[in-house]
């Protein structure tokens, strides 16, 4: 097959050995021979009627012919075979001549199948053999079986030249093992390699200078579905032949006349017609720069083709998706700050270059606070370790909230920061801010905030001067009045007194709202207090003829602004008069944790589901059944934020159409933990705003 | 009563209809009233003659405010007792105007005819 076309097989070697051998092992005993013939010739020793020459030519003769007939066997059972035929042979002439040469043959052959023997059992064995015809040889001759002209000289002579054949035998033998070793190290080689190139699980082919295949491994027997036999001196179009024609004559002309591998990607099809892809690499067999044949390997990369064609449309995919973020962060009008783990900044987009005046290679790689330092939006600096990054890095939380950047060249701007961590996996990779300047918003909220004080301040001046006026008139300072005119004079007086409530009450959600509102707490009775207000409200009530009661004697003492306290407890009071045309309001008190809770309870119309959404919105008003009732719609808001800023607040606890309605107000009680922390929060906002009260008087003054 | 024993009022206002409305209060109540429709105005009028009492608008016109005047007021050693309401639309500086030494702070608004005058009576008596 076609192993043997390239590869020495195992017993081919030994042969060739023990041919080798064997020569000189011939020429070894005919020399021997001649050697002893000159010895006995000078010795004039007689040793029979026999030549000794003829019979080692005859003994040659004999060996020569037989290995021809055995050439293929095993060098020891050769050796053997003709060791038993040599001996019987020569014994047999023995019996007639006994000559010199019986003996060397004897003692010859052992030795020579010990040194060509691998196993040492076998050498053993022919030296017992040769021990044996010795001593059988000699008893004979002792007890005269056969006659014997000189024994001792004959045996003395064997043996000498056995020892010279031995000692040229033996240096033969190594010379020849030097050989044998050098020959087996390349069998092994040759052994490896076959053995590489068949496990390999590329596609190996051999081809000989025509591109007739000579060889192929397993791998490609499976890969393209061909056994041996169908691709034997067939050439690899077996499996191609897909490609266009010139790109095989450009194939064939590269390596068979330029002689230079190539390699390329093949598609190809397989016995079952199925077709795969391969890159195929073809390099010419060169022996003294002479075309030889062709080996090819194929590796099928099929799989990979298919997944190198997923990867790539991931990837465009992927590309696709990041240009989309890139023109995002690009086009909009947050600044995005992205920071690596250590708070460096890697990543900025153009809107954080506009609002802070500096280039991106001015902020990439730098500490966020080294270029952008920041501070409170009252003017306080902001320390390291509180900048929001620093803050985002070790917690691991959003934060957000406004602040100051002060700009390279000392300009400010307010923004209102939001700090993410970035988390993979669990493992915190970085940040990102995103900053929005809200330096105009805080303009114009500052405009809003100064047009609303003094829109009220103007609109209040004039306001005062017709209230004041009117009462003044109906009073009768100005002189008797006709009676005609107390109606409208009291209308015009209503309208004036409800027109004030209205610019107070949209004063008061400007201050609300720019958190400007200000608070002065204390400790103070309930008792009192609530009393207080209700002796204010009972003209109104008398009016309607409606009661209010105070249903609760126990004396507590709260903590808060007594006049927000008041002002609430009136506009509850108040709406509730309002919406009351029969019975009246109850007032009661009572603790509930850290708060007063105050109930008021009135009989009134009630509250619709629709209207209970509505309550504590920004001018929302009910109506009652008498129309579109006088009010600004934002005293249930205004009472709402501020009891809620004096860490209270304002609900509606039940309310049936028809039946009435009950509101709870609460208070914190003094000394109580909620009444502490509401004392420290204002005292904290008292002077942040006593830092601030020099913008303020500017605006006012 | 003869008009030599009346208490002197100086009224600093620059809102014309208050003006005349709070000296129409003032008159009746048998005060006598001086009047300045604005801030250095009413000092001229204060080097002229010391009243017993200086009622005082915050917002005023030509450079001077009504907490300007106060401090000018507080800052002359003959005037520095002399009591001065404050008497404004503007509800949010009662705690300055304190500071500064006004006696009372009114707003115009959440106060009537009838308390402004209570007010004045209290300090200064009829």
């Amino acid at each position: 097959m076609l192993n043997n076309v390239i590869f020495y097989q195992n017993s081919n070697i030994e042969e060739e050995i023990s041919k080798k051998l064997l020569r000189y092992f011939l020429f070894a005993s005919l020399f021997t021979s001649l050697f002893l013939r000159i010895i006995f010739v000078i010795f004039r020793i007689d040793v029979g009627e026999q030549d000794i020459l003829s019979l080692s030519i005859i003994g040659f003769l004999c060996i020569f012919i037989l290995r021809a007939f055995v050439i293929k066997s095993h060098a020891v059972i050769v050796n053997l075979t003709l060791f038993v035929i040599l001996s019987l042979f020569m014994y047999g002439m023995a019996f007639y001549v006994l000559s010199g040469i019986t003996l060397y043959w004897i003692v010859f052959f052992p030795f020579y199948a010990l040194f060509l023997s691998t196993k040492r059992i076998a050498s053993f064995l022919w030296i017992a053999i040769f021990l044996v015809s010795l001593l059988f040889l000699y008893s004979m001759w002792f007890f005269n079986i056969l006659p014997s002209p000189y024994p001792i000289l004959i045996l003395l002579f064997s043996v000498m030249s056995n020892v010279f054949s031995v000692v040229f035998a033996y240096m033969i033998y190594i010379l020849s093992h030097t050989a044998h070793t050098r020959l087996q190290n390349v069998l092994k080689e040759q052994q490896l390699l076959h053995a590489a190139i068949e496990s390999s699980t590329n596609h190996i082919t051999i081809t000989d200078e025509n591109g007739k295949i000579l060889f192929a491994n397993t791998a490609a027997y499976t890969l393209t579905g061909y056994t041996f036999k169908e691709m034997y001196n067939q050439t690899p179009r077996l499996w191609g032949g897909l490609m266009s024609a010139d790109f095989y004559t450009n194939l064939w002309k590269t390596i068979k006349y330029d002689k230079k591998p190539i390699v390329t990607e093949l598609t190809n099809i397989k016995k079952s017609g199925e077709l795969y892809t391969v890159i195929s690499h073809i390099s010419p067999i060169k022996q003294k720069d002479t075309v030889v044949g062709f080996i090819g390997t194929e590796e099928d990369i099929t799989k990979q083709k298919v997944l190198e064609e997923k990867l790539f449309e991931q990837n465009s995919k992927i590309q696709e998706e990041k240009i989309k973020i890139e023109s995002l962060l690009l086009g909009i009008a947050e600044g995005i700050v992205f920071h690596a783990k250590d708070g460096k900044i890697n990543f900025v987009n153009e809107s954080v270059c506009t609002m802070f005046r500096l280039s991106p290679e001015e902020m990439i790689g730098r500490n966020f606070s080294a270029i952008a330092p920041a501070e409170t939006e009252l003017g306080k600096k902001i320390e390291e370790s509180n900048r929001f990054i620093n803050i985002v890095l070790k917690t691991k939380k959003v934060v957000s909230d406004n602040l100051v950047y002060i700009r390279k060249d000392g300009t400010k701007f307010f923004a209102a920061i939001i700090c993410s961590p970035v988390v993979i996996d669990g493992e915190i990779v970085g940040a990102v801010q995103v900053i929005r300047d809200i330096s105009k918003e805080k303009e114009v909220e500052r405009m809003k905030d100064e047009f609303v004080s003094i829109a009220s301040h103007e609109l209040r001046t004039p306001l005062t001067a017709i209230d004041g006026l009117t009462s003044m008139i109906l009073d009768g300072n100005y002189g008797k009045i006709h009676k005609d005119l107390v109606k409208p004079l009291n209308d015009i007086l209503q309208s004036s007194t409800r027109l004030i409530s209205l610019v107070n009450d949209m004063l008061s959600l400007s201050r609300i709202q720019s958190l400007r509102m200000k608070y002065a707490l204390e400790d103070f009775s309930v008792k009192s207090a609530v009393t207080h207000t209700v002796s204010l409200l009972m003209p109104i009530a008398k009016e309607k003829s409606l009661y209010i009661k105070i249903a609760a004697s126990q004396n507590l003492s709260i903590y808060t602004d007594k006049e927000k306290f008041e002002q609430i407890l009136t506009n509850i009071i108040g709406n509730a008069l309002k919406f009351t045309d029969k019975g009246g309001i109850t007032l009661s008190w009572k603790k509930h944790h850290d708060l007063l809770e105050v109930s008021i309870k009135d009989t009134g119309i009630g509250i619709g589901i629709a209207d209970k959404e509505k309550l504590f919105g920004k001018f929302q008003q009910i109506t009652s059944s008498e129309g579109r009732p006088a009010g600004t719609g934002l005293g249930l808001y205004i009472s709402q934020q501020m009891a809620r800023k004096l860490g209270g607040d304002i609900w509606l606890e039940q309310s049936s159409i028809g039946k009435g309605s009950e509101f709870i107000c609460s208070f914190p009680l003094s000394k109580s933990g909620t009444a502490k922390k509401i004392k420290s929060t204002m005292n904290a906002e008292l002077r942040e705003q006593e830092e601030q009260k020099t913008g303020t008087m500017n605006i006012h003054r | 009563m003869k008009v030599g024993a009346m208490k002197t009022i100086l009224l600093i206002e620059d809102d014309i209809s208050l003006l005349k409305l709070y000296t129409k209060i003032l008159t009746d109540a048998k005060y006598s009233v001086i009047q300045a429709i604005n801030g250095k105005n009413g000092l001229q009028l204060l080097q002229q003659q010391i009243p017993d009492l200086v009622v005082l608008d915050v917002v005023l016109p030509g450079g001077m405010n009504g907490f300007d005047v106060l401090e000018e007021i507080r800052r002359e050693e003959r005037l520095k007792k002399l009591p001065v309401i404050i008497l404004t639309n503007l509800d949010s500086e009662k705690k300055v105007a304190g500071e500064i030494g006004a006696n009372l702070y009114l707003v115009k608004t959440e106060t009537s005819s009838k308390q402004f005058l209570e007010h004045i009576q209290s300090l200064i008596g009829r």
